[in-house]
């Protein structure tokens, strides 16, 4: 018991020693404008490189819209398609069995000519 | 003894001002931080520059991205881990992890009121920079940061009971190694 409390005496002795080297060791003075520079400039690049890619992000998706939208602009049915079947339809309904059927021809007809023009481009 | 509740709390007030103001407030946490930071990176290196080397490695990875800081549960233990990860990186670029005998490479403050105490300062330091890193680690965080060994294992990735095994045989080798140290200093 007597050799415990010894052993634990010693123990406190050394860690006040310790305790009271903290602050011996300094960081040098040249440490902080160095650290703040770095940090400035690193700080500054990333922001740099952020911005690029994310304009290059930006004109990648205008790039592909725009480029989606130019193969596929001549194919796209339009409304006033639709009605010009609607009235072709109509038309042919009168004497070709139904108005069923007069819409599938003119379908295939507007088909045809949205090959046609396909091809042509 | 438990870390000091305040200098937690002034590191993470100042962790928030970073993530809210950017780089310009890195200032604060420089001041707050850097010599317990160097301090502690000074044992895993033995070496200033190389100990210089990785606080400033540390901040500038803090100030890019303050927000990593921010969300940890305690930005100055997260703060220390860092600073220990980058310090073990150069040790292993460097290759220099070997004991050290003196302590020139050493940035020290000399009070003229302390001029009596810088003998047994020195005898100290010599002393920790002869424990292997595993040890001299856990003395710095234990002593100087008054960290629990539960808090101390998180840091160093240990189990407590490992952390308190080192700090044994750290403190049974400082021990040794002070007493020696001041016998030959009677002698003298």
């Amino acid at each position: 018991m007597h050799n415990l409390v010894d052993w634990q005496e010693r123990y406190d002795e050394v860690e006040a020693l310790v305790q009271a080297a903290g602050g011996y060791v300094q960081a040098s003075d040249d440490l902080r404008p160095r650290v703040l520079e770095t940090a400035r400039t690193e700080v500054g690049e990333l922001r740099g490189r952020r911005w690029v890619r994310q304009a290059s992000l930006a004109a990648a998706i205008v790039g592909i819209a725009v480029s989606i939208r130019t193969t596929t602009g001549g194919i796209e049915p339009k409304i006033g398609d639709a009605e010009v079947v609607y009235e072709q339809a109509s038309q042919k309904s009168v004497g070709a069995g139904g108005f069923g059927w007069a819409l599938v021809q003119a379908f295939c007809e507007l088909r045809e000519r949205q090959s046609e023009k396909l091809q042509s481009d | 003894m438990a870390l000091p509740d305040d200098f937690s709390q002034r590191v993470r007030d100042c962790t928030d001002r970073l993530a809210a103001a950017g780089v310009d407030a890195l200032g604060a946490l420089f001041d707050l931080t850097s010599h317990r930071l160097v301090r502690f990176s000074v044992t895993l290196t033995r070496n200033q520059h190389d100990a210089e080397d990785a606080v400033q490695a540390c901040l500038v990875k803090v100030a890019g991205r303050p927000l990593l800081l921010a969300a940890a549960d305690s930005p100055w233990a997260y703060l220390l881990q860092m600073v220990r990860n980058e310090s073990l990186a150069i040790i292993r670029r460097k290759r220099r992890a070997g004991v050290v005998t003196s302590l020139t490479d050493l940035v020290t403050r000399r009070r003229i009121d302390e001029l009596e105490q810088e003998e047994t300062h020195r005898a100290v330091w010599l002393a920790i920079r002869s424990l292997p890193q595993e040890q001299a680690e856990v003395v710095v965080l234990k002593i100087w940061e008054a960290m629990t060994f539960a808090e101390i294992a998180q840091i160093l990735e240990a189990s407590p009971n490992t952390v308190a095994s080192r700090y044994q045989y750290a403190m049974s080798k400082l021990a040794a190694k002070l007493t020696k140290a001041r016998q030959e200093a009677r002698h003298a």
